[in-house]
């Protein structure tokens, strides 16, 4: 968990081009959006569903279904645990 | 800006509905619609999109002769067929100019030079304008032929637009999660995203009129835009702003004082998302304009793009030249958090004016107020060409960024790094507090640092202004982002469209970046031309600065043709 908790975070870095952040840097259950997280915005939503695709063959209907899963990376770790297919 | 005024003397829709504007009115007003659900294996996207598409082997375009692309024959087709009805303009005189209203053209291709061959085409030889400004693109144009008309320069202008749809954007939609597979709902409670359109329109706009124009004015009137304006969002590339802002606030000064009482009805944007349609109900409301109807016509026609402003501004002319209001197909019950009085069918007005909106990606909005009046009554009006409405323009700042190094007032700046790494060092060493920027792509890096140099050299601005407008050129559109894009979509194992690179597609997303920064509520747009040509610049420039509320530009070159080969030359200025 411990492992991919942390390549998450570095594939977030790299998809999200957020380039003067480090994996250490994001708290495993801090907030990733809104003023209190890391800011990302709308369409860093649709970017994660798309990695969320991409690397572990999860497939989300809409960014609000989106919304839920990428509450902080403690629940979207879990969220990938029980249904990745890749 | 109070110069000569622009008639519009002809128009033109080619659509999946028909050839003609009246017989695109006509299907309109039956309820017809040509959205189906087309297989998306067929253009090599994901999922199958609803859409309102043309048929090339009998869109009339097979007609035309020579080496075009069908972007451009379907520009041709819709400019020859208006053309046909303003017999007593010659399009080739000096004094008439071609504008091109699009937002992705020919994908691959240059749009300057599509418009230059449209123009050619008519024998014109005047520089032609590219206006692409995301989805307002229509609007924007229509009120550039309004200035270049005011400003006396020339006598008519032919105003046509049209986009293509393709693999390229209806995948970049899909991935932006915007389309519906069922026909579009605007401000319906159930919307569940826009549908994509494919169409060609023109329209001929004038302020030298000859009796013959009279004498074809339908019912003895004629149509008059009274005034246009765009305004930003200053809030987001992509999510239009919860206030409403930019598009109250276009609302607001294209309507100054205009009776709400007098308006037909409202013809929005209305593309049936969730975002866009939640956002006009509450800039209609701002504006006071709730009791007004409304009327969408994305039901019909889906989004066409670069046809959209067209379509749409020509659709309500007719409804209203024959005391109608359309009915917003799609609509069955409210879905929105400020009522509008919508209906699903047409209504009786004895209204003559009508205002119309677009909102767009870069957070650009736009609206335009079109009156009906009686010819007789502006005859004789039309007054001799405005010897004073050219101002020159005033410098304030002048920044150049090229691979070969950085200049900001004629000084040169300390900067490094080979191609986009001048970019990344000049970030690195004057901004450095806008993690934004490496989200951006090549184009929006360029405008963004050469923007931040500037306003760093003007010193404190005040917040939250209106009176600044960002007004952009290049050659090259956003093909350094086009191809990156195409990248990722190119084939069944390599598809996944990326919604962050397809957002940069759209050049005009430049000047959004810049307003939202600086917190501008001002006008943004984005112009195409065939070669840099400093002439035009600064006249587009002078026009905008001729508009009331707009004090100063920030403007000027922005081109990048790949990532390391670009040419920032862009300056604050005013009107002297």
């Amino acid at each position: 968990m411990e492992e991919l908790k942390n390549e998450l975070k570095l594939k977030i870095i790299d998809v999200l081009n957020l380039v003067d952040l480090k994996a250490e840097d994001i708290v495993d259950d801090a907030p990733l959006f809104g003023d209190l997280g890391l800011g990302l915005d709308s369409i860093d939503a649709l970017e994660l569903i798309l990695l969320m695709e991409k690397d572990y063959g999860i497939k989300l209907k809409d960014a609000s279904e989106g919304k839920a899963i990428f509450q902080s990376i403690n629940v979207m770790a879990d969220y990938i645990m029980k249904n990745r297919t890749r | 800006m109070k110069g000569r005024p622009a008639y519009i003397v002809a128009d033109n829709i080619i659509s999946p509905l028909g050839t003609g504007s009246s017989e695109n009115y006509r299907r309109v007003l039956a309820g017809e619609s040509a959205l189906r659900l087309h297989s998306g294996v067929g253009i090599g996207v994901s999922e199958d999109y609803q859409a309102s598409l043309m048929d090339e082997e009998s869109d009339g375009t097979g007609m035309i002769p020579g080496d075009y692309t069908l972007f451009e024959k379907r520009l041709i087709l819709s400019v020859s067929k208006a053309l046909y009805k303003a017999g007593w303009i010659e399009p080739s005189s000096d004094k008439v100019l071609f504008i091109v209203s699009s937002t992705k053209g020919n994908i691959g291709g240059l749009l300057g030079e599509s418009a230059r061959k449209v123009a050619r085409f008519f024998g014109n030889k005047v520089s032609p304008l590219v206006v692409s400004n995301a989805c307002i693109s229509g609007l924007c144009a229509q009120i550039e032929a309004m200035r270049a008309l005011s400003s006396g320069r020339f006598d008519h202008v032919v105003v046509c637009g049209s986009d293509i749809q393709s693999k390229f954007i209806v995948s970049g939609f899909q991935s932006f999660k915007a389309l519906s597979q069922q026909p579009c709902r605007p401000f319906d409670s159930s919307r569940d995203g826009l549908n994509l359109g494919e169409a060609a329109a023109t329209m001929v706009y004038s302020s030298v009129l000859p009796d013959e124009a009279y004498a074809s004015a339908p019912g003895g009137k004629i149509w008059i835009a009274e005034r246009g304006a765009i305004r930003n969002d200053a809030n987001h590339i992509s999510g239009p702003s919860r206030t409403g802002e930019g598009s109250y606030r276009a609302l607001k000064a294209a309507l100054g004082d205009f009776p709400a009482a007098d308006l037909a009805f409202v013809n929005p944007h209305g593309t049936a998302t969730l975002y866009n349609d939640e956002m006009e109900s509450i800039a209609i409301t701002r504006a006071c304009l709730g009791s007004v109807p409304v009327a969408g016509y994305k039901g019909y026609y889906g989004h066409t793009m670069g046809a959209a402003g067209l379509i749409e501004t020509i659709i309500s002319m007719r409804a209203v030249e024959n005391h109608m209001i359309p009915g917003t197909r799609g609509f069955n019950q409210n879905g929105v958090s400020c009522p509008l009085d919508i209906s699903s069918s047409p209504r009786p007005t004895d209204k003559d004016s009508f205002v119309k909106l677009l909102s767009g990606f870069g957070g650009c909005n736009a609206a335009v107020l079109f009156t009906l009046a009686d010819a007789h009554s502006v005859a004789g009006s039309q007054s001799a060409p405005v010897a004073s409405a050219h101002p020159s323009l005033e410098y304030l700042h002048r920044v150049h960024i090229s691979p070969d190094g950085v200049e900001l007032d004629g000084e040169p700046l300390e900067a490094g790094g080979n191609g986009e790494e001048l970019l990344t060092d000049i970030y690195r060493r004057c901004i450095g507090d806008y993690p934004k920027f490496y989200k951006m792509d090549p184009l929006c890096r360029l405008g963004f640092v050469a923007s931040e140099l500037l306003t760093s050299a003007e010193g404190k601005s005040p917040e939250g202004r209106e009176d600044r407008a960002v007004i952009l050129f290049n050659r090259s559109a956003s093909l350094a982002d086009d191809r990156i894009y195409l990248d990722t979509v190119s084939g069944p194992d390599n598809y996944f469209p990326s919604p962050k690179v397809f957002v940069y597609t759209l050049p005009n997303i430049v000047t959004g970046e810049i307003a939202i920064r600086n917190k501008y509520y001002g006008e943004t747009s984005f112009h195409v031309l065939d070669e840099r040509d400093d002439e035009v610049i600064e006249n587009v420039i002078m026009q905008a600065l001729a508009e009331p509320g707009t004090e100063s530009v920030l403007g000027g070159w922005c081109e990048c043709s790949s990532p390391d080969d670009f040419e920032a030359d862009m300056f604050i200025c005013k009107a002297l």
